[in-house]
């Protein structure tokens, strides 16, 4: 076949034909390629294939034929591509072309280059493209408007472009306090193998200039890679290739001051250099930028909100606490979550040791390992560490990244470290608690995972936060005071009540110094002076092992009275003494040898306080405090708690001693009235039994001389001296015995106008003798259960003392039944009873007149009273200073019944 | 033995010797014979060697040597001497109490002459 025979049917086919020879020539072209290209058959055939291609593509041609010509290799033979074409009128139109060779017998090859007009379909896709730009654009935008943190919103845009645009995989680069590109983000299609994918910009960050993202960052522009494996600066070329990736580009983010951020799109294939694309992607460099920008704004002013919001919250919170530790802990619960994901305080307690007061975490699968946390791991009370560092320098500490090496230095121990990696650190602050100015606490906030590291920002949140929970715990401490001091009032008020239960001032101050310790002293001791000396009466301390220890020291080393401090000291000067501290020097002065400085070494003494046992001006002891290995230490605002209850103390010590003395002088009185009585009687024994015995033999003697009626009289004398003598003796027997609790009654059936008359016989001589008219009303039918004894004595001395204070005026005796009583009275006409006296009349030893004027021992009312309370009845005088006196003795008919327990 | 009832024989047990003497000269005024000791331990002596039991012993109680209760002790153990109806007669002030173990009777010092002639008379009838 010749090439005419293919003629007609070129000439009819849509697509434009151009043949041409071999040395490259046109030789035909067909009708189609006429209009395609502008030229007439005429004009085009033997012109070079050339003229039909812009001038850039010439030498490409060239080379591809004359290596086709000469080695018959082709890259593009019977493949369509697609390439720009020349028109006649000099417009470049894109084309598909196809090459295929055409052999005919006998002659040279001839090349059929088919041509598809493209140009419809490059608009359309042109549009295509321009859309998908467009919607890349729209997606990212929507993806910065939804976004409230910025690394979500770099996730977004890498999504929005790389779906958008089909280049499936991008990275996000930010320059990192290294002073280098490090990648923050980056996004891939579910379309690529992940594994292959995965070494790909593992690993690795850029200096400026260096590889794709160093380059963008260097040049500011956007950069374009065709193909990266034939690329000269790409470290990555050896990942992107197992990754099967070819074709990448890369735009600037510019968020205004705060830094370069590059971003990177990767393809599969190879990419032509897209004019379009990269001027787009610079523009959106830019918009993306703005965007991250105003979302950190955002943030900024979020966090600035929730900031602003928490503290406000914390010092409601802490405003209405009380209590020191409930303090702290809403403290910890404040700041988890808002400002960390978890929290500890560590304070000072009371005894001047660091504890954990709370460990607070937001996720509550961590409570666990929380509590774990603050039970097992004290902080450290050797005073070392992170913690304490910034509790001495009141500085805080902002830890922006913490790696697990520095979890590791942190760790006493394994368990601590699991601990601590369980709850997480990635990022730390510590800021130190102080109330007044005196550090008293350490808060640590820490972040964990995918939280934001803390910052400036959060640091003086942290401080702030402090700050609040400071003047919270001030606050508090001022109520603590407020309690102290009514917990002061409550002890002095156990104290007393401990002082005034006992008489006994030894057993008085073993209580006194236990109820001191713990609460008020580690040590309590008081001493008293005895003579010139100074003996150590009481000392408490928990641990009795410790006392007998003190013990031991004194033991060997005495106190001496004239100590130039302690006990010895106050006692002298009256004046307390405080030690907030005890130096090493203090002990090496008030010891005596090197073995009795180590003793008191051993003590580990801290603060003491000594005050005087006073009162009325004189002081009599000393009560000593001491804080020893509870670390605390007085202040003088503990003086004059304990001043006052040196002075309450002293004042029972005295009270006990009066005491004692009054019940040591009632005890001899008592002894010796006793033995008084005993000794009395027995002569006054003798001289009755001879006076009686006399009495009977003269009236028995028959001879009847004058000289007998004179010794009977005198004899009747002697024997009325010696009732009146026999009376007081029983009345000081009566006494002692009433007093000892000895009386007895002998309770008997008694006619009461029996008793009556045998009074009032035996008073017959001596109320006429005094000149005394008796006059008797006596209800002749009273019977009772009485002592009749007892009651002999009680009418007894009521007349006694009418004789005695009313000589010469009369006296009404009466005698009656009211009810279920015997009232019996006598009725003088003397001096009779002031209303001051009329209760006390009837005390023991007491006298309603002077004894220059009368005598007696003071002890007939007593008596009466006395016997008339043990039968149950009672005593009283009706009287007005020199109008008489009435006496009346009310006793109930059955005592026994009266007096026994209802 | 020489217990014999109506016999009109009295012991006096007293240290002190006023009082002795006092009771000996009352009672042998009222046709008594008498029987003294100072003590206790006179009074077991006296009453060993007469040859006649008393119808009644007159004890004090605090005396040097040997006491009352010492004595009353020893008399309750020896069967010869245990019949004899003994009355304290003491200055003690709480004597009602210190008399019950002899029996409860008793005269308190001061003594009046009548209440120690009836309580002499009620034994020796």
């Amino acid at each position: 076949m010749f090439f005419r025979d293919y003629v007609p049917v070129l000439e009819v086919m849509a697509d434009a034909i151009v043949a041409s020879d071999p040395t490259d020539q046109v030789l035909y072209v067909n009708a189609a390629a006429e209009r395609l290209l502008g030229w007439s058959r005429d004009e085009l055939v033997g012109r070079p294939l050339t003229s039909l291609m812009p001038e850039r593509m010439r030498p490409l041609h060239e080379a591809g034929f004359h290596r086709y010509i000469s080695t018959g290799k082709t890259k593009i033979m019977g493949r369509p591509v697609r390439v720009p074409a020349l028109r006649k009128d000099g417009a470049e139109i894109d084309i598909e072309l196809t090459l295929s060779p055409l052999r005919l017998e006998g002659k040279s090859e001839i090349i059929l280059a088919s041509l598809r007009d493209l140009r419809d379909r490059v608009e359309l896709e042109r549009q295509l493209v321009a859309q998908q730009r467009l919607a890349a654009q729209h997606a990212v935008m929507a993806v910065f408007a939804e976004s409230t943190d910025t690394l979500t919103a770099i996730r977004g845009m890498l999504r929005a472009i790389g779906e958008n645009l089909n280049w499936p995989l991008g990275n996000f680069w930010q320059l990192a306090p290294s002073g280098r590109l490090e990648r923050t983000a980056s996004w891939q299609s579910s379309a690529l193998d992940a594994a292959a994918t995965a070494e790909f910009s593992a690993d690795i960050s850029f200096a400026k200039g260096e590889g794709l993202p160093g380059r963008v960052w260097a040049s500011g522009e956007a950069a374009w890679i065709v193909d990266l494996a034939e690329d000269s600066n790409f470290p990555r070329q050896h990942t992107a290739t197992a990754a099967k990736l070819h074709g990448a580009f890369a735009f600037p983010v510019v968020a205004g001051d705060s830094g370069v951020a590059v971003a990177e799109f990767f393809c599969p294939t190879s990419q032509a250099v897209d004019e379009e694309l990269r001027a787009t992607a610079q523009t959106l460099g830019r918009q993306i930028g703005q965007f991250m920008q105003r979302i950190a704004a955002h943030q900024e002013l979020e966090r600035a909100e929730v900031r602003a919001r928490f503290l406000a919250d914390a010092s409601s919170a802490l405003a209405t606490s009380v209590d020191y530790e409930t303090t702290l802990r809403q403290v910890a619960e404040l700041a988890v979550p808002k400002v960390a994901d978890w929290c500890t305080v560590v304070a000072l307690d009371a005894q001047g040791y660091f504890r954990r007061i709370v460990v607070v975490h937001r996720d509550s699968e961590k409570r666990g390992a929380a509590v774990e946390y603050q039970e097992a791991f004290p902080p450290s009370q050797h005073r070392a560490g992170q913690h304490f560092e910034v509790f001495k320098s009141a500085k805080a500490v902002l830890q922006r990244q913490v790696s697990d090496e520095d979890l590791k230095a942190a760790a006493q121990d394994e368990k601590h470290l699991r601990l601590l990696r369980d709850l997480g650190c990635t990022s730390c602050i510590m800021v130190p608690l102080a109330a007044r100015g005196e550090s008293v606490g350490v808060i640590s906030l820490m972040r964990c995972g995918a939280s934001r590291p803390f910052d400036e920002a959060d640091l003086t949140l942290a401080e702030q936060l402090s700050h609040r929970a400071a003047l919270a715990i001030d606050n508090s401490r001022l109520f603590a005071s407020l309690g102290k001091r009514e917990q002061s009032t409550r002890f002095l008020s156990e104290a007393s009540a401990v002082l005034n239960s006992s008489l006994d001032y030894e057993e008085t101050f073993q209580k006194l110094t236990r109820l001191a310790v713990p609460r008020f002293a580690d040590w309590c001791s008081v001493e008293i002076v005895e003579g010139d000396a100074l003996r150590q009466v009481s000392v408490a301390h928990v641990d009795p092992a410790k006392i007998q220890f003190a013990l031991e020291i004194q033991k060997r080393y005495p106190v001496s009275m004239s100590s130039p401090t302690g006990a010895p000291h106050v006692i002298r000067t009256g004046e307390a003494e405080l030690y907030e501290d005890i130096p090493d020097e203090l002990l090496v002065q008030a010891t005596r040898d090197a073995e009795h400085l180590r003793l008191a070494r051993e003590l580990g003494l801290r603060s003491a306080l000594t005050v005087p046992l006073s009162t009325r001006g004189r002081t009599i002891g000393a009560l000593t405090l001491v804080w020893a290995e509870s670390g605390r230490h007085y202040a003088p605002e503990d003086l004059p708690l304990m001043k006052e209850l040196g002075r309450r103390a002293a004042l029972a010590v005295e009270n006990a001693r009066l005491y004692s003395e009054a019940q040591r002088a009632i005890q001899l009185r008592d002894e010796f009235l006793s033995i008084a009585s005993h000794e009395l009687r027995t002569p006054l024994t003798g001289v009755q039994l001879q006076v009686e015995g006399i009495q009977r033999l003269i009236k028995k003697s028959s001879r009847t001389p004058a000289e007998w009626d004179v010794i009977a009289g005198r004899i009747d004398s002697v024997g009325r001296s010696f009732d009146r003598l026999s009376r007081l003796v029983e009345d000081l027997l009566d006494v002692s015995s009433a007093s000892a609790g000895r009386l007895q009654l002998k309770l008997e059936e008694v006619h009461l106008s029996e008793v009556v008359h045998d009074v009032l016989s035996h008073f017959e001589d001596q109320l006429s003798r005094a000149g005394c008219a008796l006059s008797l009303r006596l209800d002749s039918s009273i019977t009772g259960k009485w002592d009749r004894l007892r009651l002999h004595q009680i009418l007894s001395n009521f007349l006694a003392n009418a004789l005695k204070y009313a000589p010469g005026k009369p006296i009404e005796v009466t005698a009656r039944r009211d009810g279920a009583k015997a009232v019996m009275s006598v009725r003088d006409h003397g001096i009779g009873v002031g209303a001051e006296d009329r209760e006390r009349i009837f005390d023991r030893f007491a006298r309603a007149v002077p004894p220059e004027h009368y005598g007696g021992l003071g002890l007939g009312l007593w008596i009466v009273r006395v016997f008339a309370e043990a039968m149950g009845g009672t005593v009283r005088v009706e009287s007005e200073r020199g109008d008489g006196a009435t006496f009346t003795v009310e006793l109930p008919l059955e005592p026994q019944a009266a007096l026994s327990p209802r | 033995m020489c217990s014999r009832p109506g016999a009109r024989l009295v012991l006096i047990v007293d240290d002190d010797l006023a009082i002795r003497e006092a009771l000996g000269d009352v009672l042998r005024d009222e046709g008594y014979e008498v029987l003294i000791a100072a003590d206790g331990q006179d009074a077991l002596d006296k009453l060993r060697q007469s040859g006649e039991a008393p119808c009644i012993i007159l004890l004090d109680l605090m005396m040097p040597i040997m006491t009352g209760s010492q004595f009353y002790a020893e008399q309750q153990r020896d069967p010869s001497l245990r019949d004899i109806p003994v009355v304290v007669i003491s200055a003690d002030g709480n004597l009602r109490q210190k008399a019950q173990p002899f029996g409860g009777r008793y005269l308190a010092k001061p003594v009046k002459v009548d209440a120690v002639l009836n309580v002499v008379e009620q034994n020796c009838a």
